[in-house]
């Protein structure tokens, strides 16, 4: 599986995936999580369009609902996912910097 | 709040199923006026996600053989439509033969549609219902029309195209009005969105008894017709932003 499965949603999917990296979130709790973390607020069509593909591709899973609000968590593949995607990300920013290093 | 009610209502049934509490509980805790284009463009990518489009356990077979039956009397329907609203002095014949058809037509289509959908009854009954009433209003104007001593019928692709303009903008209206929740019942918006059809053919038919037609109902028949470009406009800018929206900008924070 590859993030750009996600068509439009692969970078929503990201955030979402790494706001949930620390523990199970509810809808509202991402929403915030995620604009302090990168400064992108989700909409709330956003958020859930791109929660019901991660839900579908088994990398989150839902928890019991607490009263209306419902809890999503990482599964074994979407935390494996997460990781790698990640360090595909870390490579690519440690390239960048050091080819800007060379430039200076 | 009214207004987040209507948007939950433009989603799929089976998505509100499974998401629909814990979408209302986000939105009654963070909703703003820019959130709306957003949930619409959610709403219309989850109507175009194959997932929600059928529901589990119907049956794939008889589905295609419903799409094939459907087509084939929704094409008749729009001919008799079209037929009946631009008649001419010939022949009737054609008229009969669709009639025909869509005796034969519908009620097959009826059927499939129960094998199709057989945990969802009561859509199988609305169809039903439809159907049966288009049936019957189709004999009537057919009856009526033979009752006149000019009342014959031609069929052509011109025929097709007023019927099929006219359908297409009674069943638009009508969902629009039904997703939205404007009116939430089922028939009522159907019967509204024919009634405003037949409403502006009114108005239309009345000006031209005037010659020059009243600056006044010019007025009113333009007016019906800005409020419908502009509905339009905005369901098909939804689809548009939906279909082709940016990505989201990833700005990784220090």
């Amino acid at each position: 599986m590859n993030l750009s499965d996600f068509g439009r949603f692969a970078d929503p999917a990201l955030l979402i995936l790494t706001s949930l990296a620390d523990g199970a979130k509810h809808g509202y709790a991402m929403m915030e999580d995620i604009e302090k973390l990168s400064g992108v607020r989700l909409g709330p069509g956003t958020l859930y369009a791109a929660l019901t593909r991660l839900e579908e591709r088994g990398l989150i899973e839902a928890l019991p609902a607490d009263d209306r609000r419902r809890p999503y968590q990482l599964t074994a593949n979407g935390r494996e996912f997460l990781r790698e995607q990640l360090a595909r990300w870390h490579r690519l920013t440690g390239i960048g910097l050091e080819r800007l290093a060379g430039q200076a | 709040m009214r207004l987040i009610d209507c948007l939950l209502n433009l989603y799929p049934s089976s998505w509100r199923e499974r998401y629909k509490d814990e979408f209302r509980a986000l939105l009654d805790q963070s909703f703003s006026g820019r959130d709306v284009l957003d949930i619409i463009g959610g709403a219309l990518d989850a109507r175009l996600s194959p997932q929600y489009r059928s529901s589990n356990g119907d049956n794939m077979e008889a589905k295609r053989l419903l799409q094939i039956a459907g087509g084939g009397a929704l094409l008749c329907v729009l001919l008799m439509f079209g037929a009946v609203v631009n008649r001419t002095q010939q022949g009737w014949f054609d008229a009969g033969l669709m009639l025909m058809g869509m005796v034969i037509i519908i009620p097959v289509s009826v059927v499939l549609h129960i094998a199709c959908h057989q945990r969802e009854t009561r859509k199988s009954q609305r169809i039903f219902l439809l159907t049966a009433a288009c049936l019957a209003m189709g004999i009537v104007i057919f009856l009526l029309l033979r009752q006149q001593p000019n009342g014959d019928l031609t069929l052509s692709w011109q025929h097709l195209y007023i019927g099929g303009t006219f359908g297409l903008w009674i069943a638009l209206n009508s969902r629009l009005a039904h997703a939205t929740g404007l009116i939430p019942h089922w028939g009522m918006s159907l019967g509204v969105a024919s009634g405003a059809l037949w409403l502006m053919m009114a108005l239309v038919m009345v000006g031209m008894q005037f010659n020059p037609m009243s600056t006044i109902w010019m007025i009113l028949i333009y007016a019906v017709a800005a409020v419908w470009l502009a509905v339009h406009l905005v369901w098909l800018s939804s689809l548009a932003l939906a279909v082709f929206a940016p990505k989201q900008q990833l700005a990784v924070s220090d």
